[in-house]
């Protein structure tokens, strides 16, 4: 009697953490949900109003008004050109380190660069981009974001690829060496499409990453040509109306749409990746 | 040609990280050390360290740096405890192996979200006007802060919009450490008559320590970098109450036009953070 009281008890505070947790995630992003569908003056009635007939009127005014479709643009071409580069040259690396340099100084110093770079605080080399842009006269071009971009997302992919070559069993490879297969022929047709997952888990970080970013889009962009999501997302004021809400709302809701369509497919990869295996997982 | 191609497939990253990511980062050393001021007339003077050592006496900078330190600590200390007692929840044997995955697969989506919209998201929330949970609050008959508005809730503010975002980068970490302890551990533990907190302590802790270490190490160096939730919500204020060392120096750069000197305050910003760094980055290479 005693134990199974006690062990109901468990269950009962089991299922209202995971409850808890669970709604402190989901209902601040339902709010946004629920503000982007009403009107300017709805916002503010007390208690909140339920949109039962919501009108997507938001959502068309960001569009035409607002011109989201080129904030959308922009972010979708720089975060793909970001993301293709990023893993071409971040997955060769990844796995020249891991097979090759594993316990040697070079792969060593290498990786710390890598590293650094990686974890750098992006104020610190924010000015020099706005200089080398501006001598560059690249300020408000799609090069303006993508440079620097790559300056942190090669690493990431170097970083992230590392623990999936790492574990990816050598044998395999051996054997086809042997079999006369060239090295460059071993990665192509052997080691890359059994590491596909991975590489396209860390292609999904990299490309929300770029998408995400705000510091350097807000100080190396000025207009339609090269303005980024994030910037959009910060930019609602009118002058009729005071700060537009329910369009930062509906901004809020179209940007998170990547991220909610990825996080189920990229959780399985993600410890291993950042970890590069070093903890177990 | 074979015993070439190994340093061949690191080539083209080395080229992209040296023209992206190092010449500027050399070039910000550079910037660091003379005197250029953005939009205003001056002389190009190579003064030294003199940036730095203004650093070291501005007052504002010290204070802002060791806010910044607060915030880090305050944000990493609150997302382990959370992080620990679900982790500990959802691997509970209680929870089905489908419901465990769907759990998560929720929590870590914020995690992806863009920074900027989960800081204008707790501006909606947090708003005295018409927020969600200054309604919560009056209903329960419980005094509405602003949240922004005064230094002391702005700065809770913040720490609480990192807190939401990032509590689940621990989730998923010590998730997947515990699910990884080997059963046996905890079945010998039972036979021995070990109690719950004796096989947390002796046990799951041991076992899992290194994910948290690494955790901890991580997102402390990424709640330090903290810049967009500032940009969104208090632009630092009020006064100072949330100015973070990366936000300061944005406001150097481009409120007061002191390219230089905010460069260098970003350098010694970037130097106090080296030995972490340094040590993260050991941890993953020494495997």
């Amino acid at each position: 009697m005693h134990i199974s009281s006690s062990r109901s008890i468990q269950k009962g505070l089991v299922y209202v953490i995971i409850l808890i947790a669970i709604l402190v995630t989901i209902v601040p992003v339902l709010e946004a949900v629920r503000l982007s569908l009403l009107e300017h003056k709805e916002v503010f009635s007390l208690p909140p109003k339920i949109p039962l007939n919501p009108n997507l009127e938001n959502y068309v005014l960001l569009f035409s008004r607002y011109k989201a479709v080129y904030f959308f643009k922009n972010s979708i071409i720089i975060a793909s050109i970001v993301t293709v580069i990023s893993l071409l040259a971040g997955s060769i690396a990844s796995y020249s380190l891991s097979r090759y340099y594993s316990g040697k100084t070079a792969g060593s110093v290498f990786f710390t660069a890598v590293g650094y770079l990686l974890f750098i605080p992006p104020v610190v080399t924010l000015l020099a981009y706005f200089e080398i842009m501006s001598s560059l006269k690249l300020i408000d071009s799609i090069f303006a974001l993508i440079i620097p971009y790559c300056g942190f997302n090669v690493p990431l992919a170097v970083w992230f690829l590392k623990g999936f070559f790492d574990q990816f069993p050598r044998d395999i490879e051996d054997s086809a060496l042997v079999d006369g297969c060239s090295r460059v022929g071993v990665f192509f047709r052997i080691v890359l499409p059994l590491v596909m997952p991975g590489i396209i888990a860390v292609g999904i970080l990299i490309f929300i990453m770029s998408w995400n970013e705000f510091l350097l889009a807000s100080f190396l962009t000025r207009s339609y040509n090269s303005q980024t999501v994030p910037i959009l997302i910060a930019s609602f004021r009118s002058i009729a109306y005071g700060v537009e809400y329910e369009k930062i709302a509906a901004a809020i809701v179209l940007s998170i749409m990547p991220a909610l369509a990825f996080s189920f497919f990229i959780r399985k990869y993600l410890v291993r990746g950042l970890t590069a295996g070093a903890v177990r997982g | 040609m074979r015993s070439y191609s190994p340093f061949l497939f690191l080539i083209p990253a080395i080229i992209l990280i040296i023209l992206t990511g190092l010449y500027p980062l050399v070039h910000s050393l550079y910037l660091s050390l003379v005197n250029i001021k953005l939009g205003l007339p001056y002389k190009l003077r190579f003064v030294g360290l003199h940036n730095y050592m203004k650093a070291i006496m501005d007052e504002r900078f010290l204070s802002d740096l060791l806010l910044t330190y607060k915030y880090a600590a305050i944000c990493v200390l609150l997302q382990l405890v959370f992080g620990l007692v679900i982790s500990l929840t959802i691997t509970s044997r209680i929870v089905s192996e489908k419901m465990r995955n769907i759990t998560l697969s929720i929590l870590i989506a914020p995690l992806l979200f863009p920074y900027v919209a989960v800081g204008q998201l707790f501006r909606l929330i947090l708003s005295t006007d018409f927020g969600l949970v200054n309604y919560i609050l009056n209903v329960l008959g419980m005094q509405a802060p602003d949240w922004f508005g005064n230094a002391s809730t702005a700065f809770l503010s913040i720490v609480l919009i990192d807190v939401w975002q990032n509590t689940s980068f621990f989730v998923l970490l010590l998730t997947a450490a515990i699910l990884s302890i080997p059963t046996d551990y905890y079945e010998a533990a039972a036979i021995d008559g070990a109690g719950p907190i004796q096989t947390f302590k002796f046990i799951t802790l041991p076992y899992i320590y290194p994910a948290i270490f690494f955790a901890v190490i991580f997102r402390f160096l990424g709640s330090l970098k903290a810049w967009d939730y500032v940009a969104v919500t208090t632009y630092g204020g009020p006064g100072t109450a949330t100015e973070l060392i990366s936000w300061y120096t944005t406001f150097l750069a481009f409120y007061k036009y002191e390219l230089s000197y905010s460069t260098a305050v970003a350098w010694i910003f970037n130097l106090t953070m080296l030995v972490l760094t340094l040590l993260l980055i050991r941890i993953v290479w020494r495997r």
